[in-house]
């Protein structure tokens, strides 16, 4: 149960480079500020260097990382008790009107549901990864997209008709 | 579906602040591990540990005999504790600072060792070296003890991926942040307990050191690691009596003050000369941190430290008081770092002008120092 290799500092330092971007904006989904989303991902990385033997290896160590980032931003609102919020747009990519009301209707889904939306069709994780991030099982990973979709696709149908 | 792809989330998210900068993320690493930094955490310690006591009794031995925690150096005489290293099998950090018996850190040994440094703002310890900190104590478990400890902690632990026992709804007007209860609208209805980033309990196994992620009981884990001395059994303790935990050597640490990125040589030249001279010709490490003099202002800092032998320790103190450190306000009893560790703190050579900062933290068992007022 407690088998584990560690991870490398390169590996962590690699990850880190090459995903940055990623995970600051997805935190910032959390955090409902990109200053303080970039600063969870600073300490969460700091976390991950600090805590690196600890890594058992049995999942990606992206997912391992995720983990650390998210409780990283959670603990932000936490402490802070902003609202959560999806933040501003960063761009209209072509259809404005249609971001405005996604972005709203993501904005509204509990925040499990929202940070799988993030992790599986921006962040790219599979599954597995996602439920090591999030910690909970691959089913239930499945079970919470599901149920986005199905709250995303009745939110937005509503925006339609309305 | 909701035709979700990546770029239209990405159109959707707010964009990064910033470019990334990895360093900044081992000055933090660097900052938290060594525990060595008594200024990025000074400020949380203040928030902590507001108010009130008299300056003239604390940072001094009380006893002779240590049969009490202490601030600083132990007396001449006093017996090290043996054997000098020891394995760390189990490390925690658990309580509240505002609670009776404030906030815990302890760390157990192989050898049944367990030493503890308990800090709050009005500790009230039979053993304790004053209000705002016990110093660092030692207690001796058997193996019997050391095993029902360890035993206590994986079993209410959880290290694997299954999750714990589904939590109890949230009760009305609660906020599903608080660990224990359920997010009201999580797919399954429970949401795991993760133990909070406050917590830290680890457990040495398959040569490592292995974090708790949950907890079946957190709270009820969280009052047997706080007072182990309340639930273990007789047969649990070897030597159940508190005393002082007396290290053989000690970590020697110094910076300037306010905290900058100075220099080495910049350091000494603020140090008493005869301080300076002790110091120069040893081994010194440096540590860089960080500093937040105000909440949105961060600043990077060095600190330089050096292993130095307790009657080394004594000496350099020794010439630290005849230096004439500054004198510690203590206008109203509000809570100074030096309540909770040997500091001794030098103006500059003119007013406005950057002083020297200077502390003892003493080693522990397993070789690491730890930051007495962070936690």
């Amino acid at each position: 149960m407690i088998g584990r290799r560690g991870a490398s500092l390169d590996d962590l330092e690699a990850l880190y480079r090459s995903r940055f971007e990623v995970f600051a904006r997805v935190a910032a989904s959390v955090t409902g500020d990109s200053e303080r989303a970039r600063d969870a991902v600073q300490e969460a990385f700091a976390t991950a260097v600090r805590k690196r033997g600890s890594f058992r290896g049995e999942g990606p160590l992206e997912a391992w990382v995720w983990r650390i980032v998210l409780n990283a931003a959670r603990s932000d609102v936490r402490r802070s008790t902003l609202a959560v919020v999806v933040g501003e747009p960063a761009s209209s990519n072509g259809h404005p009107e249609r971001d405005a009301e996604l972005r709203v209707a993501l904005a509204l889904l509990p925040e499990q549901q929202r940070t799988v939306v993030f992790l599986r069709y921006y962040a790219d994780l599979d599954y597995m990864a996602i439920g090591e991030a999030l910690d909970i099982r691959t089913g239930t990973v499945a079970a919470t997209l599901n149920a986005a979709h199905a709250t995303l696709r009745t939110r937005l149908e509503e925006e339609v008709r309305a | 579906m909701t035709d979700f792809d990546r770029a239209r989330l990405d159109g959707i998210l707010p964009q990064t602040v910033g470019e990334p900068d990895w360093d900044d993320v081992l000055s933090r690493s660097r900052a938290h591990q060594a525990s060595r930094r008594r200024r990025v955490v000074a400020l949380a310690v203040a928030a902590l540990v507001a108010v009130v006591g008299t300056a003239s009794a604390f940072g001094t031995v009380r006893d002779y005999v240590l049969d009490r925690g202490f601030i600083g150096l132990p007396p001449q005489g006093a017996t090290p504790s043996t054997p000098e290293s020891g394995e760390l099998e189990i490390f925690y950090l658990v309580g509240d600072p505002g609670a009776d018996l404030g906030r815990s850190r302890a760390w157990v040994y192989a050898d049944g060792r367990l030493l503890w440094l308990r800090g709050g703002r009005d500790l009230n310890l039979t053993a304790g070296a004053n209000r705002f900190s016990s110093g660092f104590l030692e207690q001796r478990l058997t193996p019997e003890g050391l095993e029902l400890l360890r035993s206590e902690i994986l079993s209410a632990g959880e290290f694997g991926r299954e999750p714990p026992p589904s939590p109890f709804p949230c009760p009305k007007g609660e906020s599903f942040w608080k660990y224990g209860c359920a997010a009201p609208q999580s797919p399954l209805g429970s949401e795991p307990l993760q133990v909070p980033y406050w917590i830290t309990i680890e457990v040495h196994n398959a040569g490592l050191l292995v974090s708790v992620d949950r907890a079946s009981d957190l709270e009820r884990l969280e009052a047997r690691l706080t007072d182990p001395a309340s639930w273990l059994p007789a047969s649990a303790w070897e030597d159940r009596e508190t005393k002082a935990y007396v290290p053989s050597r000690f970590s020697v640490c110094y910076g300037t003050s306010p905290p900058t990125r100075a220099t080495d040589s910049r350091v000494f030249s603020l140090l008493p000369t005869a301080a300076a001279d002790l110091l120069r010709g040893k081994d010194r490490t440096p540590f860089n941190g960080l500093y937040k003099p105000a909440p949105r202002e961060i600043r990077p800092i060095t600190d330089y430290c050096s292993d130095v032998p307790i009657d080394e320790a004594r000496t350099l103190a020794k010439a630290l008081e005849d230096a004439g450190p500054t004198e510690k306000a203590d206008p109203d009893g509000t809570f100074r770092t030096d309540y909770v560790r040997l500091n001794y703190e030098f103006e500059g050579p003119a007013k406005g002008q950057e002083g020297v900062s200077i502390y003892f933290e003493p080693y522990l068992p397993h070789g690491e120092i730890i930051c007495s007022p962070c936690g």
